[in-house]
């Protein structure tokens, strides 16, 4: 994964993700009235098993395989000699830095069975989006987050969303602020050491 | 209550990573001197010791106020009074 081209998404992994179950439940519905139109029960459980499993899957699997990935990233980090000095995890991506050499690591949700290793010289950009918008009372966010570009790719990493809106002097806008601006840094003075 | 000192310090604590600790000893130990707001790296805890003399009685208490800086906002966590002389030979009271 090496010094490979980012990929933020894995196609086949996001309709699979979401496909998947929907032709589940459309295979086990149209077997429970093909095959059993007159075992109720039966019929029954083919149409809300699949359901249930499906909003599960949905619910929980994704972000579990992408803690698995997660680890075993951070092992094969490990054994390559990445010295993981900063850690920011994500709901969509995580990133590590390995402030001696200079790397960084990237693992993104959609994108779960390869992670990517690159010299953090190579991102173009990096800034903090603190979402401010609207004047007087009106003025606050609902996500503060870091964004850099690596190969013209465009990456966000929320450090902190809402479905509200909060003032900017809040604690979890000013908690965001922090983190992001913490990234920043990590990430500029990576890129500083990798030259 | 007079000031008598007021300095600035860092925390080995950075942003979501914050423990509280009410134990002078953790405070002389780990804080480590800042020369102004703007050497305080980002994410990281900052804590300003002020210390308060009576004039009437000359007692004193040291208040470790603990924050983050963010720009130029403070997000305050915790504030702390040291009445016992705890932190007075780490600060070079009197």
């Amino acid at each position: 994964m090496e010094n490979k081209k980012v990929k933020k998404t894995n196609l086949l992994y996001l309709l699979c993700y979401i496909l998947v179950p929907v032709v589940l439940i459309f295979l086990c519905a149209w077997v429970g009235v093909k095959y059993c139109p007159t075992d109720n029960s039966t019929r029954s459980l083919l149409l809300t098993a699949p359901t249930i499993l499906s909003v599960l899957w949905w619910t929980f699997a994704g972000r579990a395989l992408f803690r698995a990935r997660e680890k075993a990233m951070e092992h094969a980090l490990d054994a390559k000699g990445f010295a993981r000095s900063h850690t920011f995890r994500s709901r969509s991506c995580i990133v590590i830095a390995d402030g001696e050499k200079g790397q960084i690591a990237l693992l993104f949700f959609w994108n779960p069975f390869e992670y990517f290793v690159l010299p953090a010289s190579r991102i173009s950009k990096i800034w903090v989006d603190d979402g401010c918008s609207g004047a007087g009372f009106l003025k606050g966010s609902s996500r503060v987050s870091f964004l850099f570009v690596v190969d013209g790719i465009k990456i966000r990493v929320n450090t902190f969303t809402s479905n509200k809106r909060w003032r900017m002097d809040s604690n979890y806008i000013l908690t965001g602020i922090s983190k992001a601006d913490m990234m920043v840094d990590v990430l500029k003075s990576a890129g500083a050491q990798a030259g | 209550m007079d000031v008598t000192l007021r300095r600035l310090y860092t925390l080995p604590m950075t942003v979501g990573h914050y423990i509280p600790h009410k134990d002078a000893e953790y405070y002389r130990r780990n804080l480590s001197r800042a020369a102004c707001r703007a050497d305080i790296p980002a994410g990281v805890y900052a804590c300003e010791a002020i210390a308060y003399r009576c004039p009437g009685c000359g007692r004193r208490i040291v208040m470790l106020s603990i924050f983050l800086p963010v720009r130029d906002l403070d997000k305050w966590q915790d504030s702390y009074l040291f009445s016992r002389g705890e932190l007075d030979d780490f600060l070079g009271l009197p």
